[in-house]
């Protein structure tokens, strides 16, 4: 009896252990409650068996950079002019190669190879060409800007502050990108604005606007935009982010390159992800000139399409990657309210309307891309898009599918994850 | 040695042990793998702790339910009303029946009441009554079931149960009834995840909202509609993915009519205040069309209401959709720099300019009023503004940038006022 007794009172001590045990690493996993000194450990413990898949998969798996590329693919190349695009991906040393491609033929104009210092997965994003095929890059999120000539010199380094997402060129040639703050020995992104509601203190993280001299590199122009949106009173947007640690999340700086009855040159339209918002800006007088917003949602690169015109990737997206909950009580009879996929989104400035004109064939094909996104727009009327995330590369003209790829690998069954393939006209 | 090595052996296999459960624990309370049928007994264990906690803390309150809120220690009225100020209140009476109560806030005194038995939860609740002709009375227990009509002395008039109501009631000018309801679905409730829609191939089900237009003589239904199809017939469906939530998406809250034409809206047509996806939609019933989707610098709003011919106002909760709460230990810059100090505001909508203007800002912030979810306003023919700040129970008057009324509804319990249900000002006649 003793011995039943024992055993009963050490099932029951160490149930009640188990159970407070996972209790922590319930509200450590949550970050919901204050767990002192035990939550580094727990949190160690409980992470360990990912991080040790992931190391697994890591030897066992090819780098972030590649994309199993599906066995239904089927290229498509109607091409009849020369498109050529600036690509950047891992090559066979793991280090990153910028390429100059013309898409129709396939064929390789120019290359520029650059050593990775960063981690595997650290991409090259959008990198600019500028003349004498100078190229301007940077590795982004890990370091600032670098631009090196046609033979891969050094012209100058930009390293004071750290670059993301895109870079676009203004009228006179300087070179517009999104950046962070550095803040050694931590890093680069930093929770540096915040704003209190309800007496609770949100800090999130900043983003800034930078214009770089293209000839030497030198910061023209640094701004943060917590303090621009403060400045014009719009900080009540950070509220509305249903991502409050990075309410923001800047993906594109569009400078105008002429003035029109819409806009100055110098004016500058900046793409908002997290708001679902973009916002007109005169760098001139620190003035918001027009916010925004309407039927797109988690958009990326903006552009002009004409001069009273902007165009963008409209990824149509939750803000974070939502999965569909499978036990919900759901009727007997149900009725679908609508099919999304990304799509290209035009915001008429005459009107302040929008249109969707590539929705149909967006569909038609299943374009989509949760985060990220490019569309830009040839000569000859025809669509430029990478749909990121599954880094396909499509081009649309007049309704029909004259393009569709994806930039090869030397690993069998992968081609590369896009990054930002720039149009070269 | 050998102990030695039995102990350290015991160590790794007993510190693997708990990594390999704290990481299904983790993965569970994130809900990103299947578990198979491991996974219950897991968050039993997980979860007992908190029920524990639960337990011993509605043993503590002596299981008061939560229609009483905990009135703060340093709490201090303020009563400068020099007029009667009448308000429909509705709170849980000593038992656990509720009482409807006009309530004349200068004097406190109570002007009528009407007592209703309470079939539901202890937590159930009677929202924003509607005070018709005769002293009857239409109420709903809010999510839980459909309108009842009583009169005077209690006795039932009519009830309409083929729809549950929830949050807001208001009359039409024919003095019909519109209320925010839900679709039944026997024997399942209510709550139906009716409408869906598809994301990149992914389905989406999520929470239906209908609004209905109810007779108030007979309780029969004149008109009722479903939210998800006003937004697929306007095209407006990509709303939808705008939500902080896309598990209840939409969250209608009021439903408000135009009582007469003028240059913005017609006669009949409904102002629909949508919660999480922080918009309201001018719609007109006769021709299923949305005449306006109003989004701007407000966030989670509610009560719509008709400021003057050209202008509408509403309670803005300027909160986030879900509760959020701040990270602890986010790596903060050596410098950093606040951005704005929010709390709920009073937000106004100029249908003439598409304008927004705040102007009670500075007195909400004064006085810290905030709620993260409901909220009501209502203003009086003096000028003044009634708020309801529902979450802390509070209620406000405010005239020309001055307190002239803060107090709670006080309860039975010692230390606890009543949790207001959406006060209905009435006006005197």
């Amino acid at each position: 009896m003793k011995k039943v007794l024992l055993r009963f009172s050490t099932i029951v001590v160490i149930l009640f252990l188990l159970s407070l045990y996972s209790w922590a690493v319930k509200h450590v996993t949550l970050n919901d409650k204050e767990m002192g000194f035990i939550k580094k450990p727990i949190e160690a413990l409980a992470d360990f068996p990912d991080l040790f898949e992931e190391s697994v998969e890591e030897v066992q798996e090819l780098p972030e950079t590649f994309v199993k590329t599906p066995e239904s693919l089927k290229p498509i190349n109607k091409l009849e002019n020369d498109v050529k695009v600036l690509t950047s991906y891992t090559n066979e040393k793991n280090g990153r190669t910028i390429e100059l491609l013309n898409l129709r033929n396939g064929k390789s104009l120019h290359k520029w190879e650059m050593k990775n210092p960063h981690n595997a997965h650290a991409r090259i994003m959008h990198p600019l060409l500028l003349k004498d095929k100078r190229i301007v890059y940077s590795f982004n999120n890990c370091d600032g800007l670098i631009c090196k000539d046609s033979t891969g010199k050094v012209v100058w380094e930009q390293k004071t502050i750290p670059h993301h997402h895109s870079i676009n060129l203004d009228a006179d040639s300087n070179i517009w990108a999104c950046t962070y703050d550095r803040n050694p020995p931590k890093g680069f992104v930093v929770y540096k604005g915040y704003y209190t509601l309800d007496g609770r203190k949100f800090g999130f993280v900043e983003n800034m606007i930078s214009l770089i001299d293209s000839k030497t590199g030198d910061i023209l122009y640094h701004k943060s935009l917590s303090k621009i949106l403060q400045e014009n009173d719009l900080t009540y947007l950070l509220i509305q982010s249903a991502n409050p640690g990075d309410p923001m999340h800047h993906n594109d700086i569009q400078p105008a390159l002429k003035t029109t009855r819409y806009y100055e040159k110098g004016d500058i339209f900046m793409s908002l992800r997290n708001l679902s918002s973009i916002i007109h800006f005169r760098p001139s007088t620190g003035k918001v000139i027009r916010l925004i917003r309407g039927p797109f949602s988690t958009q990326h690169d903006v552009d002009f399409y004409n001069d009273s015109t902007l165009a963008f990737f409209n990824n149509n997206s939750h803000v974070y990657y939502e999965y569909p909950p499978k036990n919900w009580p759901v009727a007997d009879s149900t009725f679908q309210v609508g099919e999304f996929y990304s799509n290209v989104t035009f915001y008429h400035f005459n009107s302040g309307e929008f249109s969707h004109p590539y929705d149909s064939i967006f569909k038609a094909n299943k374009i989509y891309s949760h985060s990220e996104g490019v569309v830009e727009f040839t000569k000859d009327g025809a669509a430029f898009i990478e749909e990121q995330n599954h880094s396909l590369l499509w081009i649309i003209k007049d309704n029909d599918v004259i393009y569709h790829d994806v930039l090869p690998s030397h690993h069998e069954g992968h081609h590369h994850l896009a990054n930002w393939a720039r149009l070269i006209h | 040695m050998k102990k030695v090595l039995v102990g350290f052996s015991t160590a790794v296999i007993v510190i693997f042990l708990l990594s390999v459960y704290g990481w299904a624990v983790k993965h569970i309370t994130i809900g990103d793998k299947e578990m198979g049928f491991v996974s219950e007994p897991i968050k039993a264990l997980i979860n007992f702790p908190d029920l524990f906690e639960e337990s011993v803390e509605e043993v503590k309150t002596i299981t008061i339910p939560k229609t009483f809120v905990k009135t703060p220690e340093n709490f201090q009225p303020t009563n400068k009303l020099t007029k009667e100020v009448r308000a429909l209140t509705t709170y849980t009476n000593e038992n656990n029946n509720r009482t409807i109560d006009l309530v004349n806030l200068a004097t406190g005194e109570s002007l009528y009441k009407w007592e209703v038995k309470n079939p539901f939860a202890d937590h159930a609740r009677l929202m924003n009554p509607i005070m018709l002709a005769n002293k009857s009375i239409v109420y709903a227990f809010s999510d839980m079931d459909g309108l009842v009509c009583i009169d005077s002395l209690g006795n039932k008039i009519w009830e309409q149960k083929t729809i549950a109501a929830h949050h807001g009631m208001n009359l039409d000018k024919d003095g019909n009834l519109w209320t925010c309801s839900y679709d039944r679905q026997p024997p399942n409730g209510f709550i139906l995840y009716k409408a869906y829609y598809k994301l990149d191939g992914r389905r989406f089900n999520f929470v239906e909202n209908t609004i209905s237009l109810i007779n108030p003589q007979t309780g029969e239904i004149l008109y009722h509609k479903s939210l998800s199809e006003i937004l697929k017939e306007n095209d407006l469906g990509y709303l939808l993915i705008h939500s902080g939530d896309t598990n209840d998406p939409m969250h209608l809250n009021d439903v408000q009519p135009a009582l007469k034409t003028t240059e913005f809206y017609n006669e009949g047509d409904v102002f629909l205040s949508l919660r999480n996806l922080s918009c309201i939609l001018h719609f007109r019933p006769t021709t299923g069309k949305v005449l306006r989707v109003i989004r701007g610098p407000f966030f989670t709003q509610h009560d719509v209401d008709f400021y003057d011919d050209n202008t509408l106002v509403f309670f803005n909760n300027n909160s986030h959709a879900l509760w959020q709460n701040p990270p602890a230990q986010w790596p903060l810059a050596s410098e950093t720099f606040e951005v704005g100090d929010y709390h709920s505001g009073i937000t106004f909508y100029d249908l003439s300019t598409g304008e927004f203007s705040n102007p009670y800002d500075s007195i909400f912030s004064a006085n810290q009023i905030f709620s993260h979810t409901e909220g009501l306003i209502e203003f009086l023919p003096d000028g003044s503004v009634f708020i309801e700040e529902q979450n802390h129970s509070y209620i406000w008057i405010i005239k020309d940038g001055e307190v002239l009324y803060h107090n709670v509804q006080p309860s039975h319990i010692e230390g606890y006022h009543h949790l207001t249900n959406w006060i209905r000002i009435i006006e005197n006649k």
